[in-house]
């Protein structure tokens, strides 16, 4: 499936599922799509949690000691996350494209990216750390700073020797009186001797000590120099990943830098995928919906009954007196259940409701018969025939099915290429003609537009006749983009130009309206007609 | 993008490679986490392991996505990060 238009991604991706899938692939497909959207959320929730979590509590991952502050401070969190995950989870499959979305979808990318990010290069810090911690390197520098700082203060011999040397010294020159006999001068002299020897012996002591200071500060110096060390080595950037360190080799870039980048591209693309997964999940919904179906596989117009917007059965369709073209396929142009449901839709304001009811309404007005659907069974050959359509003699024509089912094959194989719901209810009304008249050898000309036009014409009841007083009054040109403007100004009139969303709604019924109004001979199409002249002659 | 069926056929190979290497590299380390973390529970440790498991499967979801929409540039370059991110892992 191609995609070149990648302003408008959903309807494509939409528009292609209709034409490539069937419903009960887009059906199969629809669950799976869920499932990883799902576990894509649990991610992203995760990983902003963790990162909003860490950054409160500290990196305090412990909950038997968290105070009831921590308590709260998780419980912020989660909610946080927790809100800021269901935005991305809800706006990514809305398919909705307004300012607003736009801002909010850009808030909810802007706070998972950075949260999640970081998330990964703390992982990423956290991986380096332990690693680092567990080479053999940081373990030999904290084993040396170790063994340094806890080694046994031990006396040096010569340092003992002096201070004993000291003390005899001391002892001697205490004991020196014992000579007093033999005169003051034996006193004396043993008094020197023996405070030189003291002296000597101090001098000796203090030269040691001072050598021993200076020791002990180059062994301070050293070890405070593996302490720097080991703290390099505890955060060793080599041990970054072998991805991380090629992304900084190749752009000259910081460790850090390069782990963001990296980080980036696995973030980067897990909400890339995030994101694809759940605008998949609403163009399935998108393009399933223009089957008929809910993403459940129920169908539609059910759903309107529950809801009390429909009833069970079609009302009979009484002909009406001025169309001739109405009897062959029952296709009239009375108020049906399927257009009370189409109108009171309308009337909710929901565009996306009303487009797909006026597509619920037209595609059974198409198949000939009225939506909702029966659960009828027919054979494919039965159904074609009804159509007035020639099938081939093979037997999976003869195989039976829901008659509704075949129906929208049907319609679909008439309108082959057709896009979004919308998209197929204008295309219909150009194609349908010449689809049909293909098929009978052009015999028939302008019935199936006419009776659609005609339809929704009537449908609109009193809004065409207020245009042809309009037209007669002289208040609204016959032309499309009058009519146009004039029917805009009365189902949207707060909405102008591009940000109208019932555009294709209002081309049709500027259609229904002309094809109305030339059927009753109120206007016709201009035989004179060439390029920026007037493409019909208003008559009436 | 190309839509071969050669094409399909190896984004087909390349999803279920995808999905061997989140088993080996991505849901392994997880239960194996936990079961060590079962005497004493390591909320850190196993919510990290959970968040890429997740990250993981996600890359999966959206290989299948991919290769339901024929989009096979995109498939190689998810598929890559992939592998990147089991290694890492």
């Amino acid at each position: 499936m191609n995609n070149t238009n990648t302003q408008q991604q959903p309807e494509t991706w939409a528009e292609q599922l209709l034409k490539n899938k069937t419903a009960g692939e887009l059906r199969r497909m629809h669950p799976k799509i869920q499932f990883f959207y799902l576990v894509s959320a649990a991610g992203a929730f995760a990983a902003s949690f963790m990162f909003v979590g860490g950054v409160w509590l500290g990196a305090n991952w412990h909950p038997t000691a968290w105070t009831t502050e921590n308590w709260v401070a998780v419980g912020i969190a989660l909610l946080m996350v927790g809100g800021i995950t269901a935005g991305q989870y809800f706006s990514y499959s809305t398919g909705i494209k307004s300012g607003l979305m736009i801002f909010a979808k850009a808030v909810v990318i802007l706070f998972a990216l950075g949260s999640e990010i970081s998330q990964t290069m703390e992982r990423e810090a956290e991986t380096v750390r332990n690693r680092s911690e567990q080479s053999e390197v940081f373990k030999a520098t904290v084993g040396a700073i170790q063994s340094a700082t806890n080694a046994p203060v031990q006396v040096s011999p010569a340092l003992a020797d002096a201070q004993a040397e000291a003390a005899t010294a001391q002892v001697e020159i205490d004991a020196c009186e014992r000579h007093r006999s033999k005169g003051q001068a034996r006193v004396d002299k043993c008094l020197r001797i023996e405070r030189g020897n003291l002296a000597a012996a101090q001098a000796r002591i203090k030269a040691i000590q001072d050598q021993a200071a200076t020791t002990a500060a180059a062994n301070q110096s050293t070890a405070l120099a593996m302490v720097d060390q080991a703290k390099q080595l505890q955060f060793d950037e080599k041990q970054h990943f072998q991805g991380i360190q090629f992304i900084q080799k190749i752009f000259g870039v910081s460790a850090i830098a390069a782990a963001f980048i990296f980080a980036f591209g696995i973030i980067g693309t897990f909400e890339s995928m995030f994101w694809l997964l759940g605008a998949l999940l609403g163009a399935i919904g998108q393009a399933l919906k223009a089957y008929g179906l809910t993403p459940q596989g129920r169908l539609i117009s059910d759903e309107y009954k529950e809801m009390g917007l429909m009833q069970d059965a079609p009302a009979p369709e009484p002909k009406q007196p001025h169309n001739e073209y109405a009897p062959s396929q029952s296709v009239g142009f009375s108020p049906s259940p399927t257009l009370a449901a189409f109108n009171q839709y309308k009337q909710s304001g929901h565009p996306v409701a009303a487009a797909a009811a006026s597509a619920d309404w037209l595609a059974g007005k198409l198949s000939g018969s009225p939506a909702p659907v029966s659960n009828l069974t027919s054979t494919y050959n039965r159904e074609l025939a009804k159509h007035q359509i020639d099938s081939p003699a093979d037997a999976v024509l003869n195989k039976t099915a829901d008659q509704a089912a075949i129906q929208r094959i049907i319609s679909k194989g008439r309108n082959a290429g057709l896009g979004t719901a919308e998209t197929q209810l204008s295309m219909r009304l150009e194609s349908g003609q010449k689809g049909l008249a293909n098929r009978q050898g052009g015999k028939v000309e302008q019935q199936p537009s006419e009776r659609v036009s005609k339809g929704l014409a009537n449908r609109q009841a009193g809004l065409y006749e207020k245009w042809i007083e309009a037209v007669r009054e002289g208040a609204c040109r016959p032309a499309v983009k009058p009519t146009w403007l004039w029917i805009q100004k009365r189902i949207s009139n707060k909405e102008t130009g591009s940000r109208t969303h019932d555009r294709t709604r209002i081309s049709t019924m500027q259609k229904a309206f002309f094809n109305r109004a030339i059927h009753d001979g109120l206007m016709q199409q201009n035989p004179d007609f060439k390029r920026g002249g007037k493409k019909y002659i208003w008559i009436g | 993008m190309n839509t071969l069926p050669l094409t399909h056929l190896l984004r087909g190979v390349m999803l279920l490679m995808a999905a061997a290497f989140w088993v080996a590299f991505l849901v392994m380390p997880l239960v194996s986490s936990t079961v060590a973390a079962y005497h004493g529970v390591d909320v850190h440790g196993m919510a990290g392991n959970l968040i890429y498991t997740l990250i993981g499967l996600n890359y999966i979801g959206g290989l299948y996505a991919l290769h339901f929409l024929n989009l096979t540039l995109p498939f190689i370059w998810v598929f890559g990060w992939l592998l990147v991110l089991a290694l890492w892992y």
